[in-house]
């Protein structure tokens, strides 16, 4: 799986490409945690590339943002697409994670207040 | 005319990527758009990752499975077959999908998926062999060549 990463100030934005499923959610969970364990704290995950999700997707998620949570960090999950989205909403998911429809409204939610 | 495929293969990482491009070559062929086909993909991913699992029968290795794919009037039929030890996923207990993000755990949610994706999801026990058939309907946007 391809997984680009940008910076915007101190916000990380991760873009996983591809399938998410029980072979490369791995990958993803690696990189996800790598990132948290190198005391990266706000992220946003943009997954407008995303051809599908299965439940071992959603585990990654779920481990992410507990772990994040625990630290207080943040995470945004933005641009779903209509197959990640569905299976969010079947999963229970769209309730327990922060979701905007674009990654400048992800960004957007994330800065400091004035 | 129905369209069919067959696959054999083992329950092991390997086979489960055969059956997933064999999959995506049988939704090219008869044209099957996206959003017919990822519900199959992800189910393919959660029935199939269970049984690599949990599935080795016994001493033999891995377990041996069958993926039929059949496309006619208006759905696209899975059928799955394993010597994998008996489990029926009707009877898995539910996920739970309302409680607040610490209080999650992943557990059940494939199972779930693959019921709330398809349309018909039946499970049959013949021998020593689980027969899980999954069926959707398509919008299919090609006809076959």
């Amino acid at each position: 799986m391809e997984i680009q990463e940008g910076r915007s100030g101190d916000v990380l934005v991760v873009t996983p490409r591809g399938r998410v499923d029980s072979t490369t959610s791995g990958d993803l969970e690696q990189r996800l945690l790598d990132l948290l364990g190198s005391g990266q704290r706000r992220l946003v995950l943009d997954l407008a590339g995303i051809e599908y999700i299965s439940s071992a997707g959603l585990r990654v998620l779920l481990v992410v943002a507990k772990r994040l949570k625990t630290a207080q960090g943040d995470l945004v999950l933005c641009a779903l697409t209509p197959a990640v989205r569905q299976v969010f909403e079947l999963a229970g998911f769209l309730s327990i994670f922060q979701l905007e429809d674009s990654r400048e409204a992800a960004l957007a939610r994330l800065a400091p207040p004035r | 005319m129905d369209a069919l495929s067959s696959l054999v293969l083992r329950g092991s990482e390997e086979g489960l990527r055969a059956a997933r491009t064999g999959l995506d070559a049988f939704a090219e062929a008869h044209g099957l758009v996206r959003e017919d086909v990822w519900p199959f993909q992800v189910a393919l991913d959660e029935v199939l990752s269970n049984v690599v699992r949990h599935g080795s029968p016994g001493a033999s290795g891995p377990a041996r499975v069958e993926v039929r794919l059949r496309l006619d009037g208006d759905g696209l039929e899975m059928v799955v077959e394993d010597d994998a030890p008996a489990f029926n996923p009707l009877q898995a207990a539910p996920p739970d999908t309302r409680s607040p993000l610490e209080e999650r755990a992943p557990g059940g949610l494939g199972i779930a998926l693959v019921r709330q994706l398809m349309d018909v999801m039946e499970y049959t026990r013949a021998g020593d062999r689980n027969r899980l058939l999954l069926r959707r309907r398509v919008t299919r946007g090609v006809e076959p060549a």
